[in-house]
């Protein structure tokens, strides 16, 4: 698995800048129209399993007609839980997965959760 | 994440660069193993003709939009990367029309296993299904298929130590001087001395004096990779021995939910019970509920009737109260199919788990020792009045089988009116720390008269001082039916037994037969161990399980754990429409479950 981070980069520490950024979408479809773009922070509960919380563990966020985003384990006692994310104006099917480095054969490999509820996130 | 350290474990551990199947025939008739094998997807390894150096080799690979990992040396084999999206299958059959190749195989995927020390494991087919066969099985098919387990040898590589969650075993006590038991027993401080509580007695002293609550608890946490026994789930574990249960395996509604009040009082997490009754049970459910509140899990056997438990009247209760925090667990046999004792469900029962031939501690030896009534035919038992009488009658089925009855005509005729008649005979039960009286009898006491069973510690007349069992009118509907008591309180050199008919004189019924008597007395011990089946068995390696995912998340709540152990099963065939999750317990697939996230919001700033 490769943490897929937006082409366009960071432009601060948990903000993904996806305004203006190609590539294909990762969700269902969204609309966008022409505006200026908004902060939309998402946030979720923590997960309690130990293998989300440590190395090689966090969650993907999948925002409609956008790459997904990971939101690795970095250090501390939980993985993040919010994504500051820019969004022009439109309407996003919004859901978040958690992951983990350990796989039911027992190995390293990434195991998913099922999805989150999704939520619609309607930016005007 | 840092692995702990395991020593004395067998680990298999093996490197990338093995050719499994070489073989020197053409690349078009390469065999590989069927589609249970385990593989790194997106890479091959290939063995290049030798004349091939490693610039060629890259460039062979590069032809077909492949990328050269690293070269295998000595070995000349070469690790691949396939082209974005294409299987191993495509893969390999990519280079099945490359003359440049020699051979080629999948990276197949191996793990490092933890396999316990214990003499016993062999035996203990629920961790290691091999299709051995069962010592002393008590149950057919005493053999299996090999790999039908609770996959939980790649979870012992993750964690074996369990003693972070307190698991109570609600039960018959638990003999925590057994040899496998001892390391892993709950410390309960100076307050709980013996290790939990004794809610029969009403004393500090949980022992096990019927041998289930034992079994159970090794189960659970007998000492794994110690040289001795067998291993539970966790091999290191905190158990709790709650007593609700007396001799004979019965307990009371008051007696079970005190022994449940016991544990979440003290901090278990994870509560078995492998237990039932057919009636709902307010205060029961009431305390499964507080233990909710109290964030335990509550994992409960499925019973042993063989019985659809959603059917009108089949209901088995705690099972059928489907609280959130419970898991009601079937019986898988060697073979994973359902075992024919087995309750099943499919709104009432969650998983299935092995649950025949299972071995696991045991408090002691036991004894039974077998009356027949007779002598050479004729009744050897001291009588008063003149109705009791031995018969060898016909048993339903087929054979003859020894039998007391009272009158002599039974089953046809009555008793006699204004009778006194009484039978008894004395026991030595000297060196027993526990005795179980079992008989089956076939009754018809019309009201006003009575069949009362006595015994009395003190040999002689036991219905002069002594004390009753069972007494009264009634019928058990022209069928015979089992009877158990506890004898505990009759252990010494003159117990003796008896069986009392009253009649008063207004009209009479047919009487009462016994038969298949005896007195099962145990011995404790520290090293015995039994094989035993039932959804009792069953319900303990979910309660393991249960304990051990909380233990490897020490963050779990109740409702992780249950989504983990139901959601992250095996499908298996034959629970499917019999269970809530069509699912056998995968100890290792719920290590790895992750639940999914909750509480997801967003804020458009």
């Amino acid at each position: 698995m490769g943490f897929g981070f937006s082409s366009c980069g960071l432009a601060a520490a948990g903000l993904v800048v996806l305004s203006g950024c190609g590539g294909s979408g990762g969700g269902g479809g969204g609309s966008v129209a022409a505006g200026s773009s908004r902060v939309v922070v998402l946030s979720w509960a923590a997960n309690r399993e130990q293998g989300v919380n440590s190395s090689r563990g966090g969650y993907q966020v999948t925002i409609s007609g956008r790459p997904s985003i990971d939101v690795p384990y970095v250090s501390g006692p939980e993985a993040p839980t919010t994504l500051t994310a820019m969004l022009p104006p439109g309407k996003y099917a919004v859901n978040v997965r958690a992951f983990a480095a350990l796989d039911a054969q027992g190995g390293s490999g990434t195991t998913f959760s099922a999805a989150s509820q999704s939520i619609v996130v309607v930016v005007p | 994440m840092k692995l702990p350290s395991f020593p004395n474990f067998a680990a298999v551990l093996v490197a990338t660069a093995l050719a499994l199947y070489a073989s020197a025939a053409p690349v078009a008739q390469l065999a590989w193993p069927g589609a249970s094998a385990r593989v790194v997807p997106g890479e091959v390894l290939l063995r290049f003709k030798l004349s091939m150096g490693v610039q060629q080799r890259a460039t062979a690979a590069q032809a077909w939009g492949h990328t050269v990992l690293a070269h295998l040396e000595p070995s000349g084999w070469t690790r691949v990367k396939l082209a974005a999206g294409q299987s191993v299958a495509e893969g390999l059959a990519v280079y099945q029309s490359d003359p440049q190749v020699e051979h080629a195989q999948p990276n197949y995927i191996y793990r490092a296993a933890a396999v316990p020390n214990d003499p016993s494991y062999g035996q203990l087919w629920a961790f290691r299904n091999t299709g051995q066969t069962i010592a002393s099985a008590d149950f057919a098919p005493a053999s299996g298929i090999t790999g039908d387990d609770m996959n939980i040898e790649p979870a012992w590589g993750h964690i074996t130590d369990c003693s972070s969650v307190v698991v109570a075993v609600v039960d018959s006590g638990v003999n925590y001087n057994q040899e496998d038991l001892a390391p892993n027993m709950w410390n309960g401080g100076p307050s709980f001395p013996n290790h939990g509580f004794d809610f029969v007695d009403n004393d500090n002293d949980p022992m096990d004096l019927a041998g289930h609550g034992s079994h159970i608890a090794g189960i659970i946490g007998a000492a794994g990779n110690n040289a001795k026994g067998g291993t539970g789930v966790c091999w290191s574990a905190s158990i709790m021995a709650v007593r609700a249960l007396n001799a004979a395996g019965v307990g009371t509604t008051a007696t079970i939910v005190a022994g449940i009040g016991f544990a979440v009082t003290h901090g278990a997490k994870v509560i078995n019970l492998s237990l039932g009754g057919g009636s709902f049970d307010q205060l029961m459910s009431d305390t499964i509920g507080n233990a909710q509140a109290n964030d335990v899990v509550v994992v409960v056997a499925a019973g042993n009737d063989g019985l659809n438990v959603d059917a009108a009247g089949n209901a088995t209760f705690p099972c059928g109260l489907k609280p959130p925090n419970l898991v009601c667990v079937a019986a898988l046999d060697q073979r994973y199919a359902l075992a024919s004792f087995s309750n099943w469900g499919a709104t009432s029962v969650d998983v299935g788990a092995p649950g025949t031939n299972i071995l696991s501690t045991y408090p002691g030896s036991k004894t039974t020792i077998a009356d027949h009534f007779n002598a050479g035919g004729a009744l050897n038992w001291t009588t008063s009045g003149a109705g009791w009488t031995y018969a060898a009658l016909p048993r339903a089925g087929g054979g003859i089988v020894d039998t007391l009855i009272d009158p002599a005509s039974f089953p046809s005729g009555t008793y006699l009116d204004n009778a006194d008649n009484r039978v008894y005979k004395t026991f030595n039960l000297s060196g027993a720390n526990a005795a179980l009286l079992q008989f089956a009898a076939q009754v018809s006491i019309l009201s006003g008269d009575a069949l009362n069973v006595n015994y009395s510690a003190s040999g002689g007349d036991p219905f002069v001082g002594g004390v009753q069992l069972i007494g009264g009118s009634g019928s058990t509907g022209g069928v015979p039916l089992p009877f158990s008591f506890d004898l505990t309180a009759c252990t010494g050199a003159t117990c003796s037994v008896g069986f009392q008919l009253k009649s008063d004189a207004g009209g009479a019924s047919q009487g009462a037969a016994i038969f298949d008597f005896g007195i099962s007395t145990l011995q404790l011990g520290t090293s015995t161990y039994r094989v035993l089946s039932g959804t009792s068995m069953a319900t303990p390696e979910v309660a393991g399980l249960a304990a051990m995912l909380r233990a490897y998340n020490p963050r779990y709540t109740y409702a992780d754990t249950v989504n983990a152990i139901n959601n992250a099963g095996r499908a298996v065939g034959a629970l499917s429409g019999k269970t809530t999750t069509g699912r056998a317990v995968d100890a290792m697939a719920s290590l790895a479950y992750i639940n999914p996230p909750t509480g997801l919001s967003a804020a458009v700033q």
